[in-house]
């Protein structure tokens, strides 16, 4: 893929925002943010319609050519537009930009928050011990919020139509069908969780729109620990809310190596916050299919790290570490949540 | 190789966390630090790779032997007919990998059968115990 420059994002932005004047972009360069997008922070200098000079802070984001995430630039642009303004606090969406003629992919452009944390082993430094549980009160509880919007009021037409009968069966055949795609070895131990999967699936208690990867690491958070931001909606869509209370309790994101998920809480902790924030119920059986479902979602999202990497699509160095750092944790979640670790 | 391999990726590891990585920040830090964890994982599996692969496909053959004997269907059996004709891991890996598949369909075969559980069981057994040869430490979990 061709750098993105100063120079050609000020050129193509000086010819998409005529309106604007003097453009200036200074101070680019790339944060090291997921695997699925390249994710750029620049300062934007312009003259604006009243011939007001503004500066501010922007966040590029960048379609590549293979990605372990098969979503693009307009599905989380969406994603973010149709939240916003709805109680959970997102940046704003600028600029979709779904040529990818300009820079070797689709582009968006948000605002940029600056001065916050989202760093998922901030959490384990000592000086941040008695902050957890506010922070993990701020991030289920906003976890439950979402999945208490009501869903008709948002324009979900950047997703598939989804029931609270076939959610949970479209999702799994749907994962089912990526790691089919980026079969990278005979994985006995996920094949046995997909087919405890597929005897029977929970009923949704509401639709909702799910965030798709609402964990630590995927939203901005202050010195004092309140959430100002949750991030990365690019698996967002419309679906059971327990998906995302399910993601947030995968072990491989038990970053600290021991019983508080996302770092944070114990299992017990973060579904009583999400219940009372939700006003909904985390059936206990439902809530296992979902992480059990989230553990096939896990590895066809690895897998696809290792393929998109073997392939020669896409070499970056996060691809092939995710794979060689997870796949395995995620079997022995697997093991844990069939009941056969031990 | 001299000096051993696990211990030169191990301390080229550290080097890059101590001496390089304090000097960058944002996407070149990441990319060093995730560099430098795949040296410590590479480092961790070296020594083991081949005798894990060795043993676990032993075992393949073994439940796989067991399945054809209780479903009367050859082919598990004959899935685990090729031996390796060397110890490279790519040789290893692709007769592994052989016998994944056919245990996968083994088991989806059988495991529904009450008949059958005593050899679901130690499939099970099998994947536990490979997962376990298989651990990254510094995995999550």
């Amino acid at each position: 893929m061709k750098p993105i420059s100063a120079d050609l994002l000020q050129t193509y932005l000086g010819h998409k925002l005529p309106q604007w004047t003097q453009l200036a972009v200074e101070n680019l360069f790339r944060l090291p943010l997921g695997a699925s997008r390249e994710t750029f922070r620049f300062d934007l200098s312009y003259v604006d319609e009243r011939e007001e000079s503004q500066r501010t802070g922007m966040i590029l984001r960048r379609d590549p050519p293979a990605s372990n995430v098969e979503s693009d630039r307009a599905h989380e642009f969406a994603a973010y537009q149709a939240i916003y303004g709805h109680g959970i606090p997102v940046p704003k969406m600028i600029l979709l930009e779904p040529d990818a003629s300009h820079f070797d992919g689709a582009i968006s452009l948000a605002e940029d928050l600056r001065g916050y944390h989202n760093s998922e082993y901030q959490f384990q430094d000592p000086a941040w011990a008695d902050r957890l549980p506010h922070i993990a009160q701020q991030m289920w509880s906003t976890m439950g919020l979402l999945a208490a919007v009501p869903v008709e009021a948002l324009d979900m037409g950047f997703t598939r139509p989804a029931t609270v009968e076939n959610t949970a069966a479209q999702e799994l055949a749907s994962w089912v069908d990526v790691l089919g795609r980026h079969d990278v070895g005979a994985e006995p131990i996920t094949r046995a969780a997909i087919r405890a999967l597929e005897r029977w699936q929970p009923t949704a208690q509401k639709l909702a729109m799910v965030h798709g990867d609402f964990r630590a690491g995927n939203f901005l958070y202050d010195d004092a620990g309140d959430l100002i931001a949750v991030l990365d909606w690019e698996m967002a869509h419309l679906g059971d809310p327990l998906e995302d209370l399910g993601w947030s309790l995968a072990r491989v994101f038990c970053f600290a190596k021991d019983d508080r998920y996302c770092g944070l809480a114990t299992r017990e902790q973060a579904v009583a916050i999400w219940e009372e924030a939700s006003g909904l119920i985390a059936d206990p059986r439902a809530l296992h299919w979902w992480e059990l479902f989230n553990c096939i979602k896990g590895q066809a999202i690895w897998n696809s790290c290792a393929h998109v990497w073997q392939s020669g699509q896409n070499r970056d160095v996060i691809q092939a570490y995710a794979a060689w750092w997870l796949r395995n944790a995620q079997d022995r979640a697997i093991l844990e949540l069939m009941g056969k670790l031990s | 190789m001299k000096p051993d391999i696990p211990a030169v990726l191990e301390d080229v590891a550290r080097k890059l966390r101590e001496t390089i990585l304090p000097d960058l920040k944002g996407f070149q830090a990441n990319m060093v630090g995730m560099t430098a964890a795949m040296l410590d994982m590479t480092a961790e599996a070296w020594n083991g790779a081949a005798d894990r692969l060795v043993q676990e496909n032993a075992a393949l053959a073994t439940l796989l032997a067991q399945g054809s004997a209780l479903t009367g269907d050859p082919a598990f059996r004959d899935a685990a007919k090729e031996e390796a004709e060397d110890l490279k891991i790519s040789t290893l890996e692709r007769i592994n990998d052989q016998r994944r598949r056919a245990l996968i369909a083994l088991q989806a075969q059988i495991e529904t059968d009450q008949s059958a559980q005593a050899l679901n069981s130690a499939i099970w057994d099998e994947l536990r115990a490979s997962t376990e040869r298989r651990r990254v430490t510094l995995a999550n979990f």
